[in-house]
Parts: C-alpha cells; sequence; structure tokens
C-alpha cells in the first residue's frame, strides 16, 4: 500500500527534492501544500501517514497546537535547517536536517517511512483479549481508575488500551463502546 | 494547493448548485431560495441584500474544505457570523434532528424480529440528540451573548468580569461538547457502517447514513466556524479589556 504523504514546504526545489527521495524509499502518494491552513484542512478530511513540515512554517504557536491535535496516527516530521535551535521537539517523531549529507538523511528516512501507521493498522484490528476485558469494564460504566483495580493493571496501561480500542473500532465515546459490547454480545443488555 | 473550484461573483447561482448540491441548506440561511434563473451570485446576493463576500466565504469554505481564508473571516462582524450559526441552529433543530430520529425509527419499524439490538442504535441516537440539543441551546444562551455583550463593552462602563459571571461561558466546557459531539457522531455513523445486525431494510439504513454525512459535514464546518473564527475573536477582545 503507497504511503499517504504531506510535505509543507514553502521552498520549491526543497520540495521536489524531498519528495524525490521519498519517491526513492516507498512507494507514496505525495501531496504538497502551502501553509499551515493548507495543511490543516487537508489533514480534517484525509487520513495522511506522514506529515513533513517545514520548521519556518511553525513560528506560531497557537497554530502548532492546533494542527497536532488533528491526528493521532500520524507521524510528524520536522525539516529544520538549523535542527539545535529547533523548538519544541518533542511533537515530532523526527527532525530532518536539511543539510544533512545523503549517508545520514537516507538512514533516517527509512527508519521513519518504516513505521506505516495506518498499514500496520489495518491487518491488526481484532482486539485483544486484554483489550476486550478493558472493553467490558468501560461498557459496564466504570471509569479509568476503577477498571485499573478490578484487572490489577496501571492507570496508564487502561488509557493505552482504551487509546488502541478506540483506534481498532473507530468508536470513542463510552455509549458508542457499549453498543458495539452489547452488539457483540460481550456483555448482557440488561447490565447496562 | 490551488483553488480551481471556487464560486465567484460571476458564478450563476445555479451553477454553484451544480457544483455542489449540498449548498442549498447553506444558501438557504442567507434566505435565499431555488428559482435563480440565469442570475449569477452577485445578484441574486444584492437582490436578498446579502453580504457578498461573507457568502462567497461561507459557501466557498463549505465547498472546498481545503479553503478557510482565515484572517478575512475574522474581519467579518461577530454578529454577522453569529446570525449565519443561529440559523445553522434552526436548521438542526428544524429539520435535521427530527428528520434523522424518524429515520432512525423507520429503520427500527423495518425490522421483523429480534429488534433489541437495533434498539440499541435508537437509543445511542436520542441521547446524542439530547446532548447535541442542549450543546446548541447553551451556545444560544450563553456563547452567543456573551460574544455579543463583549462586542458592545466598550463605554458602557460594565466590567469583563461582570459580563462573565452574567453569561457564565467557559472556553473548556465548550470546546469540550463541541469535541463530543462531533466524536459522537462519527461513532454512531462507524456503529452502522461495521456492527448493524443484518435485520434491518436496506434502503432504510442507507438513507440513515447518507443523512448522517450530511449531518456530520455541517456540523464539523458550523464547530470550524466557531472555533477557528469566533473564539480567537473573542479572546482578543478580553485581552484587549483585561489590559485596560
Amino acid at each position: 500500500m503507497a504511503q499517504r504523504i504531506v510535505i509543507a514546504e514553502s521552498s520549491y526545489l526543497m520540495k521536489r527534492g524531498i519528495s524525490a527521495v521519498i519517491s526513492d524509499i516507498v512507494q507514496a502518494e505525495i501531496v504538497f501544500v502551502n501553509g499551515m491552513d493548507e495543511l490543516n484542512h487537508y489533514l480534517e478530511t484525509n487520513l495522511v501517514d506522514y506529515v513533513f513540515v517545514d520548521e519556518e512554517l511553525l513560528n506560531n504557536r497557537e497554530e502548532r497546537e492546533f494542527f497536532f491535535q488533528l491526528q493521532e496516527k500520524t507521524i510528524y516530521i520536522a525539516l529544520s535547517e538549523n535542527p539545535k535551535n529547533f523548538p519544541g521537539s518533542n511533537n515530532f517523531f523526527a527532525l530532518i536536517d536539511k543539510k544533512s549529507p545523503k549517508e545520514n538523511l537516507i538512514p533516517l528516512l527509512e527508519e521513519t517511512l518504516e513505521n506505516k501507521p495506518y498499514a500496520k493498522n489495518n491487518k491488526d484490528s481484532i482486539l485483544s483479549e486484554r483489550e476486550t476485558e478493558v472493553l467490558k469494564q468501560v461498557a459496564l460504566g466504570y471509569t479509568n481508575q476503577q477498571i485499573a483495580e478490578r484487572l490489577f493493571i496501571s492507570k496508564h496501561t487502561v488509557i493505552s488500551h482504551r487509546k488502541n480500542i478506540t483506534s481498532k473500532l473507530g468508536i470513542k465515546s463510552v455509549s458508542g463502546l457499549t453498543v458495539y459490547a452489547v452488539l457483540n454480545n460481550l456483555i448482557p443488555k440488561d447490565q447496562i | 494547493m490551488l483553488h480551481h473550484n471556487l464560486i465567484t461573483p460571476d458564478t450563476k447561482m445555479a451553477d454553484a448548485i451544480h457544483m455542489n448540491y449540498l449548498l442549498l441548506p447553506v444558501i438557504n440561511r442567507f434566505e435565499i431560495k431555488l428559482g435563480f434563473g440565469d442570475k449569477t451570485v452577485e445578484e441574486v446576493c444584492t437582490e436578498n441584500k446579502v453580504n457578498l463576500s461573507f457568502f462567497l466565504d461561507i459557501t466557498n469554505t463549505y465547498h472546498d474544505k481545503s479553503y478557510f481564508p482565515k484572517e478575512k473571516m475574522r474581519t467579518y462582524p461577530v454578529e454577522l457570523i453569529i446570525d449565519y450559526l443561529l440559523k445553522t441552529h434552526r436548521y438542526y433543530f428544524d429539520q435535521l434532528l427530527p428528520e434523522v430520529e424518524a429515520m432512525v425509527e423507520e429503520l427500527l419499524a423495518s425490522c421483523p424480529a429480534d429488534c433489541d439490538n437495533l434498539g440499541l442504535i435508537k437509543d445511542f441516537y436520542k441521547k446524542y440528540k439530547q446532548e447535541l440539543e442542549y450543546h446548541l441551546k447553551n451556545e444560544e444562551q450563553k456563547f452567543f451573548p456573551y460574544v455579543k455583550a463583549l462586542t458592545q463593552l466598550e463605554g458602557t462602563g460594565q466590567s469583563l468580569h461582570s459580563i462573565r459571571r452574567q453569561y457564565n461561558f467557559s472556553y473548556s466546557t465548550h470546546s469540550e461538547e463541541h469535541d463530543n459531539v462531533i466524536s459522537k457522531m462519527l461513532d454512531l455513523k462507524n456503529i452502522i457502517i461495521k456492527y448493524l445486525p443484518p435485520n434491518y431494510d436496506t434502503a432504510k439504513g442507507n438513507n440513515l447514513l447518507y443523512w448522517l454525512f450530511v449531518f456530520e459535514e455541517d456540523l464539523k464546518d458550523h464547530e470550524r466556524l466557531e472555533d477557528i473564527i469566533l473564539v480567537p475573536a473573542l479572546k482578543r477582545i478580553e485581552e484587549k479589556f483585561t489590559k485596560n
């Protein structure tokens, strides 16, 4: 499956360049956007595996936060002229130095592009036993804290199971998960 | 990205609808009705005393999701935006919410036997409808009046604090409600698409799902206007008054 990639970069040479390099490594559908507004709106309606963003577009804090809220599974990669001075790189999976030589750049890109978030997810969308257990507890109305105590796991683990459940089923709300649980006979209807 | 396909003042109104029929309820919010003949968008707007530039931005952002001239849209008077949003609320209250409910009822009524599971979907929708109505009413009673009061604050001698208390508006609750409204709509769609029990009538199921998609698009557009245009405008006015 081709990787869905968006490149937000203002320099024409840079974006043609990065897209040529990416195409050498993976099969990719590449879309170019100009600026953060276009990026945001593209991400609102399209599932994307990777977003390459020019750091110069990231100067506005408000926009930066907004765009990271949009897609959880998407991997963000910053393109920087001067990575040492790059602010707040936590949200980025990788930071690519625009000046780095080929022998550093190619392995970094290969490693990054092998994560394939959506492709991986599609193959494995059945809930694990533990996730099913957590889902039942959610459907029965227990809070994360209560579930942690009942299943002898940490609250953090509960939260991470819930994230996986939501991404596999496409259902986020407790009431939606409850409907799913009853429809699939995980819990009896009279218990909700 | 180039926007080849935008509606311009010279576009014939009829062509705009041919381009995207989902714009119909949107143009209705400007009190514009069908039967445009060969009139252009500009002509129809002038005739109906509609702000042309605002009309174009609203229809184009609805039509092309990648088009959103944020800075320009922030220059429109908030009353204009609120008026449009209120009309959108009316469309939800008077049309979408009751019509979709009727579709859910029909789907259930078409089920020959063992309909408990379909009943769950109906219950989910009813609860969702209540939550959405609550959210919309909250906006009408707190959010919009608060925005209007703020824009008129200058010279009244009232303090920001007293207005805030009067309308009891909270950014975080508002944004949580938005997330909830959007994500539950997505849940409902996914439950139907992925997990609908087989004992249902195909045409009725498809019809319901189609309208949920339409509803979701409209809601997203609505929330985007509020979150990206109205809320930042509000914050700017608040800042201005806290500095003084």
